[in-house]
């Protein structure tokens, strides 16, 4: 195994999991997850070299994770071979099963909220990020993303106002 | 309804699914990930053999042309031999400009730094254990940072997950709950923390997610119930193996060291409860020195 090689399995076995999440979370049906990691990575295979050092190759991970689930819903991923027996596995780990009304909810009101508003609040809440993480993987100013998330967090609050259990 | 941002955003995250910690926690799951990843990468070996599960496939190896009974290479009909040696013809020319335009441009766009031949070759992923012990390694220390006889780990290895996993074993979070927040801030390539630091963080974190469950539950004041949950959890020790400070350890080196950690170092007073319970937010704050 050469270095390339070498570096292109230790991100793999790193961020793997994270990035399957960081897509299930995000795709319907969440199956799909599966073809949209093996397009990641191939990517990251592709381009190892040009890679980042040290915690930016994360942010990059997610930054491709990002493009490919944008490309996704534009219809252009393609099935691959590889990834049937994932496929079929997380189409049954991933089930979604009736969810408590304050999870419904909560999905509901990041549905009516803009595309802009939805990602800085999940990457935030879900993936953990503070501002200037997410600000790598937007390609936004990190003063920027600080901004968007406190617009964001407002309207979060008033969608949720409206989508709770209690108000219907 | 009435929420504050805090409260809406505390849902917004309880309602992320399927947790990472969850996934990382299915091993069949994780098989399928190990089969996808060998695919992957053997997939874009040049002459490699492609695994699959117990499946071999091996690469298509070069065949000739197929000919046709007369002895001639097949060509549409109707397309004349004068047709076909212009394009030969062209097609040649063409070739040989493009390799003009190659060599006249060789060495003018390239970066001064960047070798003529040769790809650039990424580092080794890193082992968990660096060999390096001591406070020593640190530096000089910033304020609520930590450091001890213990040996250095790195944040990069591919190996952390799996010991990740070994020091969570017995660990329990509230339901709802999962690791990756902590994850997320422990795996950091090219950094180093050391293995108290890193069992301290993973205990922690642990205690902080029950607690703040624990506290949303249990009626009485949020402090009276800190303090409550605090207390019961007693302190706990770790003997580990430690190397001079700052100096390579040997195989067999038979130092030892003793360090008992505190949730709440001192009394447990409304001061050290606040501060314990302000380290509770995510995302989370790493406890220890990363270097």
């Amino acid at each position: 195994m050469n270095a390339a090689e070498a570096r292109s399995e230790a991100l793999y076995r790193l961020h793997r999991t994270a990035i399957l999440g960081y897509l299930a979370r995000r795709v319907e049906p969440r199956e799909d997850a599966a073809d949209l990691l093996s397009e990641v990575f191939t990517t990251a295979w592709r381009r190892i070299d040009a890679l980042p050092d040290g915690d930016d190759a994360r942010l990059w991970l997610y930054g491709t994770a990002r493009n490919v689930l944008a490309n996704h819903r534009r219809g252009s991923t393609r099935r691959a071979s590889l990834t049937a027996r994932l496929r079929e596995h997380l189409a049954v780990r991933l089930q979604r099963v009736d969810e408590p009304d304050g999870v419904t909810a909560v999905h509901e009101a990041l549905a009516g909220l803009s595309e802009p508003d939805r990602e800085v609040l999940t990457l935030s809440a879900w993936e953990q990020m503070t501002p200037a993480e997410i600000a790598v993987v937007l390609g936004l100013n990190p003063a920027t993303v600080r901004a968007r998330l406190a617009r964001a967090r407002v309207h979060l609050r008033s969608a949720l106002a409206t989508h709770t259990p209690a108000t219907r | 309804m009435d929420l504050t941002e805090d409260e809406a955003f505390a849902r917004l995250r309880t309602a992320a699914g399927p947790a990472d910690a969850d996934l990382a926690a299915d091993p069949v799951l994780d098989g399928l990930l190990d089969e996808l990843g060998a695919g992957l990468t053997s997939a874009r070996r040049p002459f490699g053999p492609l695994r699959i599960g117990p499946r071999t496939f091996r690469p298509r190896t070069f065949r000739p042309r197929r000919v046709s009974r007369t002895g001639g290479v097949r060509r549409p009909s109707g397309i004349g031999r004068h047709v076909m040696v212009f394009a030969a013809a062209a097609a040649t020319a063409l070739v040989l400009l493009g390799c003009y335009a190659v060599l006249r441009d060789d060495g003018v766009r390239r970066p001064p730094d960047r070798p003529a031949t040769g790809a650039t070759t990424p580092p080794a992923p890193p082992p968990l254990k660096t060999g390096l012990y001591g406070a020593a390694v640190a530096g000089s220390m910033r304020a609520g940072e930590f450091a001890d006889a213990s040996e250095w780990i790195n944040l990069g290895s591919p190996e952390l997950p799996g010991f990740l996993d070994s020091q969570q074993r017995g660990l329990t979070l509230p339901p709802g709950e999962s690791w990756g927040p902590l994850r997320v801030r422990l795996i950091r390539p090219g950094k180093r923390l050391q293995i108290t630091a890193l069992i301290f963080n993973v205990r922690r974190y642990a205690l902080c997610r029950n607690a703040a469950a624990y506290v949303a539950t249990e009626p009485g004041s949020a402090r009276t119930r800190y303090r409550l949950f605090i207390e019961k959890n007693t302190p706990w020790t770790v003997v580990g193996a430690s190397g001079p400070a700052g100096r390579k350890s040997r195989p067999g080196d038979p130092g030892h060291f003793t360090r008992t950690f505190h949730f709440i170092q001192g009394p447990v007073t409304d001061t050290s409860i606040r501060a314990f319970a302000s380290g509770c937010n995510l995302p989370w704050t790493l406890s220890g020195a990363l270097r």
